[in-house]
């Protein structure tokens, strides 16, 4: 993330898919030597252990959430191409589809990891809101990486928070402006609407920042009919590698039609 | 300040009865009145635009930076939406015709039965060379903030090469600068010496200084040209003249960096990839059904993107309308719909990369204070209405980021702004005149060169037909004395002579607001014109080194002046601490010294050639 109104990392990805896989892993902690952004504040990994770091097919880094067991979600342009891969740690295979609306603004992805993703003891997978699309001027927490005005990437994990700007406009899609905003290696990290004390949940996926006059972050809204349908769908249709059977798919939502949510969920 | 004096100082007596009025009818392209008769065109104001843009910065991590100033000079020009002709055949009495003088210049009324007026010049207002603005490429369109383990670059090699060298060349011109100007000391300290007394020890030092300073210039020169040479390939200039018409108040979108400029320096098949792959669409939306359908009304459709009319949208993609699953459509790329929707695609992409790379301007011209409207004045279309003249209003042009409006209020911060009368936002006013029978009398207006009134006078003479014509006929005598004599005042297109006199006249009859005041701006012309002056006359007389010098002095006087206005335009930049900007100071400063230096070294060393040739000639 950056400080709002600095100067604009620009990536242009080369659209040919790369033949190396999606290799997931989990962000170091920042340390006393790590550099300060402005308007952010350094993050410890254990309050967010969901959160993995990932290189994308045109070896581009993106960043990726646990929100179920074997569920982490992502953005679509991470994985444009190739979507299979595995979490580096664990050797964990995982294998990644776009919503099939990604070509209208609906920049979002969901892997499927063959094993249980491995967290840390007592940690928790985080929530998702289907049903909460955030207004205008909710303060929303974002995670990022840290890139700092020149450099890029910091490599390590910060946090900031930034406020909700036309969220009415389309379905698809918010921005936020403020405070910090969406960097480089930030595509596909979450979006979180604070609740009560220390809940949380996921109501949006980095995408894309619009420099300008006044500097804005786009996220995806999760919020909205279509990707309901893709979620449900996709869940659906997970199968084990090697047995080929329907394997039922646990993601951690907050949503009234399906109060029963895993264990291990960030409330 | 120049007069333009209407004048109607005679008018006709009429011995049979009814009244005279002065007739003017207005001109429009649909009038079906006679035509016959003395037209005359009020004027406007229009700007002559220098736009300079200059890509500065072209990191492979960010955004590129191009920095838009703009010169803008202030002209008026003759307005064809306000054409009026004066029927004379109303100014013919009973006893006399009346005598009818009109002079025109550029299809302007001067004068009309009066004395003519000296229109040299067309220059009326401030000229204003302003900082300018540093402007984002790209800006409004999202990039997806992926991170790219070799940074991507949105620069072609060459722009970036360029900057490059530039900022590579900084230092060893600044330390050849001031190598040479510490030689340049040296020569000329050597030079007097041996002025006072020739020994053969100082000749050879001469000799050896000059040829190690030649050295020295010429290694300073080929490096100063490459910066000179990269910046000047890195720099984009084109003049306009805005607006065309006096009915026009805003421009939206105008004046993109040329497409030949945008392909040398940037990617532009990469710049379009990520738009077609990024933009936020918003005209695409997801319905209730669920499905994505098209917008193309509003601001958010894709009539709006594009620069359309609803109905133009319509004729161009006929199969594509909102009822239209665009996710379908896309799928079936060989159908009629699919192909539609991927022209669709392509011109919008298109029409956002002229947008936010090819960066247009939006002109404004907008009143200050409560006198005065952007909706044209027609004023009186009643022929009696008399003499028709406009009183500009005091406005303020500005240019603006495209599709944005700037300055004050707006928040957003204006390329280039001047603020100075503006007459097609002022109000068409007329003076008319009647003359009962029995009667005679005048009336006598004048105006200063933007249409102002100045003086107004009104006489009515109740006296009898023949007093009131031995009126008219004297009255018409003086007028016709005061023609006669400035009929010898040569109005001669733009000489030396006469910009020299204008110079010297502007001195005494200053206005204030421009950017020097112009005071120092005709003090600098008139020195540059008497050096000029100097100079044509001493080549006739002196020899080519003699008036080399004088040369040299005159090339080193305008980088002097050069290196001011660099120094101006920083201290008032808002963006001066920004490192690009500072950067293109430094280096554009740096350049001017270093060819100030070039210059004093040649003149250093022919004064070091004459002491020696003299030398030798004496002995």
């Amino acid at each position: 993330m950056r400080r709002a109104l600095a100067i604009l990392l620009l990536c242009i990805s080369s659209i040919k898919a790369y033949a190396q896989p999606l290799e997931f892993t989990q962000p170091a902690d920042a340390t006393e030597a790590s550099p300060e952004i402005i308007g952010g504040s350094k993050a410890i990994m254990a309050n967010w252990p969901a959160t993995f770091v990932f290189t994308a097919t045109s070896g581009e880094h993106c960043t990726a959430t646990a929100i179920g067991p074997q569920v982490l979600l992502t953005a679509e342009h991470c994985i444009r191409g190739a979507a299979n891969g595995t979490i580096k740690a664990s050797g964990i295979a995982v294998q990644c589809e776009a919503h099939p609306f990604h070509n209208s603004n609906y920049d979002i992805a969901l892997c499927f990891t063959a094993a249980r993703i491995v967290l840390a003891a007592g940690q928790d997978f985080e929530t998702i809101d289907l049903k909460l699309k955030p207004a205008d001027d909710t303060r929303l927490s974002l995670l990022g990486f840290g890139c700092i005005s020149r450099g890029g990437v910091s490599g390590v994990l910060y946090e900031g928070t930034s406020v909700v700007k036309d969220a009415t406009a389309q379905k698809a899609v918010f921005f936020t402006t403020g405070g910090v905003s969406v960097c480089a290696g930030d595509s596909g990290g979450a979006a979180y609407q604070p609740g009560v004390g220390s809940s949380r949940r996921v109501v949006g996926v980095a995408s894309a920042a619009i420099s300008g006059q006044n500097d804005l972050s786009r996220f995806t809204a999760l919020a909205n009919g279509p990707t309901i349908v893709f979620f449900e769908d996709w869940a659906g249709r997970q199968r084990d590698p090697k047995t080929g059977a329907v394997i039922p798919v646990e993601i951690c939502l907050v949503d009234k039609d399906h109060a029963d949510a895993p264990a291990d969920c960030h409330i | 300040m120049k007069l333009r004096f209407l004048g109607v100082t005679a008018l006709s007596a009429t011995l049979v009865s009814g009244c005279t009025h002065l007739e003017v009818n207005r001109h429009g392209p649909d009038s079906t009145g006679s035509r016959s008769g003395y037209a005359y065109m009020l004027d406007f104001t229009q700007y002559q635009i220098e736009l300079k843009r200059t890509l500065i910065s072209c990191d492979a991590d960010k955004v590129p930076e191009v920095k838009t100033e703009a010169t803008i000079t202030a002209l008026l020009a003759p307005d064809g939406e306000q054409v009026y002709v004066i029927d004379p055949e109303s100014m013919i009495s009973a006893f006399k015709t009346s005598d009818i003088s009109i002079t025109y210049k550029d299809g302007r009324l001067v004068a009309f039965n009066a004395s003519t007026v000296d229109k040299t010049g067309d220059v009326i207002a401030s000229v204003a060379a302003t900082a300018g603005k540093v402007v984002l490429l790209a800006s409004g369109i999202p990039i997806p903030v992926s991170d790219k383990a070799g940074k991507a670059q949105m620069c072609k090699d060459d722009a970036v090469s360029n900057l490059a060298l530039i900022e590579a060349n900084k230092k060893p011109i600044k330390a050849a600068t001031d190598a040479l100007d510490e030689a340049n000391a040296k020569l000329a300290v050597l030079t007097a010496q041996f002025a006072t007394k020739p020994t053969e020890k100082l000749r050879t030092q001469i000799e050896a200084r000059t040829k190690a300073n030649a050295a020295a210039k010429k290694q300073l020169d080929a490096i100063t040209k490459a910066s000179s040479d990269a910046q000047a390939w890195l720099t984009d200039r084109r003049t306009a003249t805005w607006p065309d018409d006096s009915s026009t108040f805003h421009a939206w979108s105008a004046y993109p960096l040329p497409i030949g400029t945008a392909d040398k320096w940037f990617k532009g098949d990469a710049i379009r990839g990520v738009i077609a792959r990024d933009q936020t669409k918003t005209w695409e939306d997801t319905g209730d059904d669920n499905k994505i359908h098209l917008i193309i009304e509003g601001e958010r459709g894709a009539a709006y993107q594009l620069g359309m009319s609803p109905e133009a949208f319509r004729a161009r993609y006929p199969e594509l309308n909102p009822a239209v699953d665009v996710t379908e459509c896309r799928k079936a790329a060989g159908s009629a719909c699919g192909i539609r929707l991927a022209q669709l695609d392509n011109d919008l992409v298109n029409a956002v990369y002229y947008r936010s790379v090819r960066a247009p301007i939006a002109l404004h011209l907008v009143r200050r204070g409560s006198y005065g409207s952007d909706k044209p004045s027609a004023g009186s279309s009643h022929p009696k209405a008399g003499l028709r003249y406009r009183v500009p209003a005091a406005g303020t042009f500005l240019i603006c980021e495209a599709n944005q409006e700037c300055g004050d209020g707006s928040g957003s911060e204006p390329i280039a702004k001047v603020n100075g009368a503006i007459a097609q936002l002022g109000t068409v006013f007329n003076i008319s005149f009647s003359s009962p029978a029995f009667a005679s009398g005048s009336v006598s207006a004048t105006f200063d060169d933007q249409g102002r009134l100045l003086t107004a006078g009104l006489k009515r003479d109740n006296a009898a037909a023949l007093a009131a014509a031995n009126a008219v006929g004297s009255t018409v005598d003086e007028a016709g004395k005061v023609v006669k004599a400035k009929k010898g005042a040569e109005l001669a297109g733009i000489t030396n002579a006469t910009t020299l006199a204008k110079a010297k006249a502007d001195l005494a009859k200053a206005e204030e607001g421009l950017t020097k005041t112009p005071q120092q701006l005709a003090s600098e012309q008139l020195t540059a014109l008497q050096t000029q002056q100097q100079i044509e006359a001493i080549q006739a007389t002196l020899g080519p080194s003699q008036a080399k010098d004088l040369t040299n002095q005159v090339a080193v006087a305008k980088l002097q002046l050069d290196l001011a206005e660099t120094q101006r335009k920083r201290a008032e930049d808002p963006h001066a601490d920004q490192a690009a900007v500072k950067a293109q100071y430094d280096a554009q400063t740096g350049v001017t010294n270093a060819r100030i230096t070039s210059l004093e070294a040649e003149a250093r060393m022919v004064e070091a050639e004459r002491a020696l040739a003299k030398a030798k000639a004496g002995s």
